[in-house]
């Protein structure tokens, strides 16, 4: 074996090592395959393994494919949550190849929902704040004068529009999240092509 | 070329290279790649899902020169996802090529020059 050959065959398989060892046998013997057919062709290793791409990418596409397969495998609710996470990340690893086609989408739709739980977290936070303030400074008398009356219904109606809001936000992040899975099976689709 | 574009027609390429006799991968690559410029490496990912997917089977085959080749052969199955997407992708083409054609595009063309020709006469009219 000679040096080019033997560089990209080591680290395609350390960049392999999750995949099971018969499947990374399997690969492995493609390519050593193709280094010496080539060789037996009169092409010097190092030629192969430039003409053959990152030892990189490859690995990338193989592991994506894999953990798709994991994806579409029924299990519990927990380990399909932690694959789902693992093709996210094979599918980013892949997406940068690819011109960053996942992580703008994945990063904006992140920011927006951030931004609208915090939108409605703020007057649930604000309307406690404001009953603690009351109670501070009213005492007793919160309840029997006007004035604490009123301070005491405006900042329960303030935690009353809080807590819809978060309610609705619980609604639209399940929402999203399920749209987003789709897009993410989506971009499968496309990049397995 | 937009990397995705290439990524779905790569499959239809390998499919029908198949499709005329077997072949062993580095055949294979090295067709594709005299044509289409790309990574050969990631052809191989490719003929892994293709074959799990039931559209190639292998075998192994000695040969004259160096080590015993693995071969791909089309399955029924293969086949048939080779004509359905071939005919696709022909009627894919036939649309685009359609749209890109000189006939097509000239039309617009000469509509703008129309256009131009009719403000410049107006100019001249306008003209003292």
């Amino acid at each position: 074996m000679s040096k080019g050959q033997n560089e990209f065959l080591n680290e395609l398989e350390r960049r392999l090592a999750k995949l099971p060892d018969a499947q990374r046998a399997d690969v492995l013997a493609d390519y050593a395959e193709h280094f010496a057919i080539g060789e037996a062709k009169g092409k010097t290793p190092a030629a192969i393994a430039e003409s053959l791409g990152s030892p990189r990418q490859i690995a990338a596409a193989c592991m994506a494919d894999l953990a798709f397969a994991r994806v579409a495998e029924p299990q519990n609710a927990g380990s399909r949550a932690v694959s789902i996470v693992r093709a996210l990340f094979a599918i980013l690893g892949l997406a940068f190849f690819n011109g960053l086609f996942m992580l703008f989408p994945a990063l904006f739709l992140a920011s927006m929902v951030a931004g609208l739980w915090l939108m409605a977290v703020t007057p649930v936070m604000v309307g406690g704040a404001w009953i603690v303030s009351a109670v501070a400074e009213y005492g007793a008398s919160l309840v029997a004068s006007f004035e604490g009356l009123g301070h005491l219904l405006m900042s329960l109606s303030f935690l009353l529009l809080g807590a819809l809001l978060v309610l609705a936000m619980a609604l639209v992040t399940q929402v999203l999240a399920r749209a987003a899975r789709r897009y993410l099976q989506l971009n499968f689709q496309v990049i397995r092509g | 070329m937009n990397v995705q574009f290439k990524k779905g027609v790569l499959e239809l390429c390998v499919l029908s290279v198949v499709s005329t006799r077997d072949r062993y991968g580095y055949e294979l690559v090295e067709a594709i790649s005299e044509r289409i410029d790309i990574a050969e490496g990631t052809i191989y990912p490719l003929l892994r899902r293709l074959q799990a997917e039931g559209y190639f089977e292998t075998y192994l085959q000695e040969s004259a020169e160096g080590p015993p080749r693995k071969y791909y052969r089309l399955t029924p199955q293969g086949r048939q996802q080779y004509e359905a997407m071939r005919a696709e992708w022909l009627e894919f083409v036939n649309g685009v090529n359609y749209l890109l054609t000189e006939e097509h595009g000239s039309s617009g063309h000469e509509q703008g020059a129309k256009r131009v020709s009719e403000r410049a006469g107006a100019a001249v009219g306008k003209a003292p």
